[in-house]
C-alpha cells in the first residue's frame, strides 16, 4: 500500500490529506480485539490452505474402503465419510477452494471496481449515466440469484463460482469508490495537484485512490466472508465446486445423507465454514471501528 | 411527494426491460440448450429439429425475445419446455409458499432482534452486551443453508421436536403446515436478526446519549418509559427501514432454504428449470424473483421519503 501513497511536489504538500499507511493500519488495529482474533483466524487459514499438503499430507480424494464411516480416533482425528475419505484431509484441503475463491473474487470486483467507479465519480457525464445504471441493474438481482445465473452459464467449478460471485460484487465497489471520488475530486489537495499539472491516471489513482482505502478495505473484507458463503452455498446447491475436488459446501451437502452414519464429517466442513467466515466478518468489524475516524478517540 | 413517487415508479420500467433482456441473454448463453437435455438418450438430429421448430426455438434471438417479451406483457409466460405447463400459473401457486416463508422469517428477526438489541444497548460492554453480540457475530457468519442443517440436527433429528423437511399445504392441516414452516423461518430469519441485533443496538446508544433523553430522564420518568418510549421510538427508524430492504435480499435467500428443507416454492421450480436448460420456466423464475425484488425495494423506499421529508426534497431538487 505504500506504493500507493500520493507524491505531491513540497509547494503541495501542505494540503494533502494523510492516505492510509500500513504501519497506521496495524497501529490502530492494535486497538481492536475482536480485529486481532478476526486476523489470527485469516492468517491461520492462509497458512492452512498455502499448506494444506504439508498439514494433512494424504490425498483428499483417496478412499478407504476399509475404513468407511469411522468416528474420530487416532488414526482418522476427524473420523471418515461414507466412501472412507478422511475428513481432516478433506477439510484441511477444502480451505484452498474457500481462499482461492475469496481471493479470485476479491480480485475481480476490486480490479474493475475501482476503476470503473474512479472514472465515473471523476469524469461524471455520460460515462457515470450509463455505468451507475449498469449497476443499478446488476443490484436489482438478488445476489444468490445472479450468482446461480452466472455459474450456470459459465459451468459449474471452482474458477466459475469465484469470478461469478467476483462479477455479483462489482457493483459494491464501484459505488463505494464513485461516491468517494465525487467528494475527494473538489478538495484542494485534488484541484492542486491538477493545477501542478499532474495528469488524470496520476491524479486518479495516487491522489484520489489512496484517499478513500480505509472504506474499501473494510468493504473488501466483509466481502470476503460473503464470498466464503457464497462458495459454500453454491457448491451445496451442486452449481459450484465439483467432485472429487473437496469443498466445504459440497462436502457437508454429500454428507448429510449419510448423518447418522458419519455425523463428523458433516460438522467438521460446517464448523470450517462458520470459523472461516467468522474470521473476515470480526477482522472486518474490528477494521471499521479502528478506521472509523468518528470512533477514533473513544 | 407525488413526483417522487412516479419518478421512481417510471425507473421501474427501464429495469425490468433491462432484467429480462440480461435474463434472457443469459440463458441463451448457458451451454446445451433444452430440447436436448429433454431427448436425452433419445437424441435424433431430426426430432431435435422438429422439436426446436414447435417451440419457436429455431428462430433468430431477437424474434424469439420479441415474441417472449410481448407475451409476457399480456401475462402469458409461456409453457415449460420439458413438461408442457404454464409457467405462469405454475408461479402463480408457488409464489405464495414463497412469500409466506419470507414473512414469517421477518417476524422472527423482527421479534428476537429488537429486544436483543435494546438490552445490549441498555448495558453496553457488560457480560449480557457481549454474550448478546457474541451470538449475533455467529448469526452474520452463517450461511442460510448451514443454519437450517443445525436446526435439522437439533429439533428434528435429536429432539424429535418438529419435522426435519417437507411441505404440507395450509388447507388440509394448519397445525401440521405450520409445524413445516418454523425451521425454515428461524433459519432464513437468524441471519437477518443478527444483523438487525447490531443495527437496533447501534441506533439506540447513539439515541441515548441525545439531549432529550437527558431531559425526559430528568423530567424524573421511569427509566424503561425513556428507554422504550423516547429513545426506542426514535432509533427503531434507521434498523426497520434496513430491515425493509432485506426483504428482497430474503427473496435470495428464501431460494436456498427453499432446497434445503424440500418447500414447493418457486425456488425449487426455478432450479430445476435451471438444471433442465428449460428457458421459459428459468426466465419466468427470475423475473418473478427479481420483480418481487425491485417492487419491494421501492416500497420501503417510498416509506421512508414519507417519514423522512430530507429525502423527498432531496429527489425533487435532483
Amino acid at each position: 500500500m505504500d506504493s500507493f501513497a500520493a507524491q505531491p511536489s513540497p509547494d503541495v504538500e501542505v494540503v494533502v490529506a494523510r492516505p492510509l499507511t500500513v504501519v497506521m493500519l496495524f497501529q490502530r488495529l492494535r486497538r481492536s480485539r475482536t480485529a486481532f482474533i478476526g486476523l489470527f483466524i485469516v492468517l491461520v487459514l492462509l497458512l492452512t490452505a498455502l499448506f494444506a499438503d504439508i498439514i494433512a499430507p494424504g490425498n483428499p480424494a483417496e478412499m478407504q474402503t476399509s475404513a468407511r464411516s469411522r468416528s474420530p480416533g487416532a488414526e482418522h482425528w476427524l473420523g471418515t465419510d461414507h466412501l472412507g475419505r478422511d475428513t481432516f484431509t478433506r477439510v484441511i484441503h477444502g480451505s484452498r477452494v474457500s481462499m482461492y475463491v475469496a481471493l479470485l473474487t476479491i480480485f475481480i470486483s476490486l480490479g474493475i471496481g475501482i476503476p470503473f467507479g474512479l472514472a465515473a465519480g471523476y469524469y461524471e457525464g455520460v460515462f457515470d449515466l450509463l455505468l451507475s445504471r449498469l449497476m443499478d441493474l446488476m443490484m436489482s438481482f438478488p445476489v444468490v440469484i445472479l450468482a446461480m445465473v452466472i455459474t450456470v452459464v459459465l459451468g459449474a467449478g471452482v474458477t466459475t463460482v469465484g469470478v461469478a460471485v467476483g462479477i455479483v460484487y462489482i457493483p459494491a465497489f464501484a459505488r463505494l469508490v464513485r461516491a468517494s471520488t465525487l467528494t475527494l475530486k473538489e478538495s484542494e489537495f485534488v484541484l492542486a495537484a491538477r493545477a501542478v499539472g499532474y495528469s488524470d491516471l496520476r491524479i486518479l489513482f495516487f491522489q484520489i485512490l489512496p484517499n478513500c482505502m480505509a472504506p474499501i478495505i473494510v468493504s473488501g473484507t466483509v466481502i470476503m466472508a460473503y464470498a466464503l458463503i457464497m462458495e459454500a452455498t453454491l457448491s451445496f446447491l451442486g452449481l459450484g465446486t465439483q467432485p472429487p475436488t473437496p469443498s466445504w459446501g459440497f462436502d457437508l451437502k454429500m454428507n448429510l445423507v449419510y448423518l447418522e452414519l458419519s455425523p463428523s464429517s458433516t460438522l467438521f466442513p460446517g464448523l470450517a465454514i462458520l470459523i472461516a467466515v467468522l474470521g473476515f466478518n470480526m477482522l472486518g468489524d474490528g477494521l471499521r471501528d479502528s478506521l472509523d475516524p468518528k470512533l477514533q478517540h473513544r | 411527494m407525488g413526483p417522487y413517487i412516479v419518478k421512481r415508479v417510471l425507473l421501474l420500467f427501464p429495469t425490468v426491460f433491462g432484467v429480462s433482456v440480461v435474463i434472457f441473454v443469459m440463458m441463451r448463453l448457458v451451454p446445451g440448450d433444452p430440447i436436448t437435455t429433454m431427448l436425452g438418450l433419445e437424441y435424433r438430429p431430426e426430432l431435435a429439429t422438429q422439436l426446436k421448430r414447435e417451440v419457436g426455438l429455431d428462430q433468430p434471438l431477437i424474434v424469439q425475445y420479441g415474441k417472449w417479451a410481448a407475451r409476457l406483457l399480456t401475462g402469458d409466460w409461456g409453457k415449460s419446455v420439458a413438461s408442457g405447463i404454464q409457467v405462469r400459473q405454475e408461479i402463480l401457486r408457488k409464489l405464495p409458499v414463497t412469500l409466506e416463508l419470507i414473512a414469517f422469517a421477518m417476524t422472527f428477526a423482527i421479534t428476537i432482534s429488537v429486544p436483543a438489541g435494546i438490552i445490549s444497548a441498555v448495558w453496553p460492554n457488560s457480560m449480557k452486551d457481549y454474550g448478546l453480540m457474541s451470538v449475533a457475530m455467529l448469526g452474520i457468519s452463517m450461511p442460510e443453508f448451514l443454519s437450517g442443517v443445525v436446526l435439522m440436527l437439533v429439533f428434528a433429528l435429536q429432539l424429535g421436536w418438529l419435522p426435519a423437511a417437507g411441505y404440507s399445504p395450509p388447507s388440509e392441516n394448519l397445525l401440521a403446515h405450520l409445524k413445516f414452516m418454523v425451521l425454515p423461518a428461524v433459519a432464513l430469519g437468524f441471519p437477518r436478526a443478527a444483523i438487525l441485533a447490531r443495527l437496533v443496538r447501534a441506533s439506540m446508544l447513539e439515541v441515548i446519549g441525545e439531549d432529550y433523553v437527558k431531559t425526559a430522564r430528568a423530567k424524573g420518568l421511569s427509566e424503561w418509559v425513556v428507554i422504550l418510549r423516547h429513545a426506542f421510538s426514535n432509533a427503531i427508524i434507521p434498523p426497520l427501514s434496513w430491515m425493509g430492504l432485506q426483504i428482497g435480499y430474503l427473496v435470495g435467500g428464501a431460494v436456498v432454504v427453499e432446497i434445503v428443507f424440500l418447500i414447493p416454492g418457486i425456488a425449487t421450480f426455478g432450479m430445476d428449470g435451471i438444471f433442465a436448460r428449460d428457458y421459459p420456466r428459468v426466465q419466468g423464475f427470475v423475473m418473478v424473483i427479481t420483480i418481487v425484488f425491485v417492487a419491494l425495494n421501492l416500497l420501503v423506499d417510498v416509506l421512508y421519503a414519507l417519514l423522512d421529508p430530507r429525502i423527498r426534497f432531496g429527489a425533487q431538487k435532483a
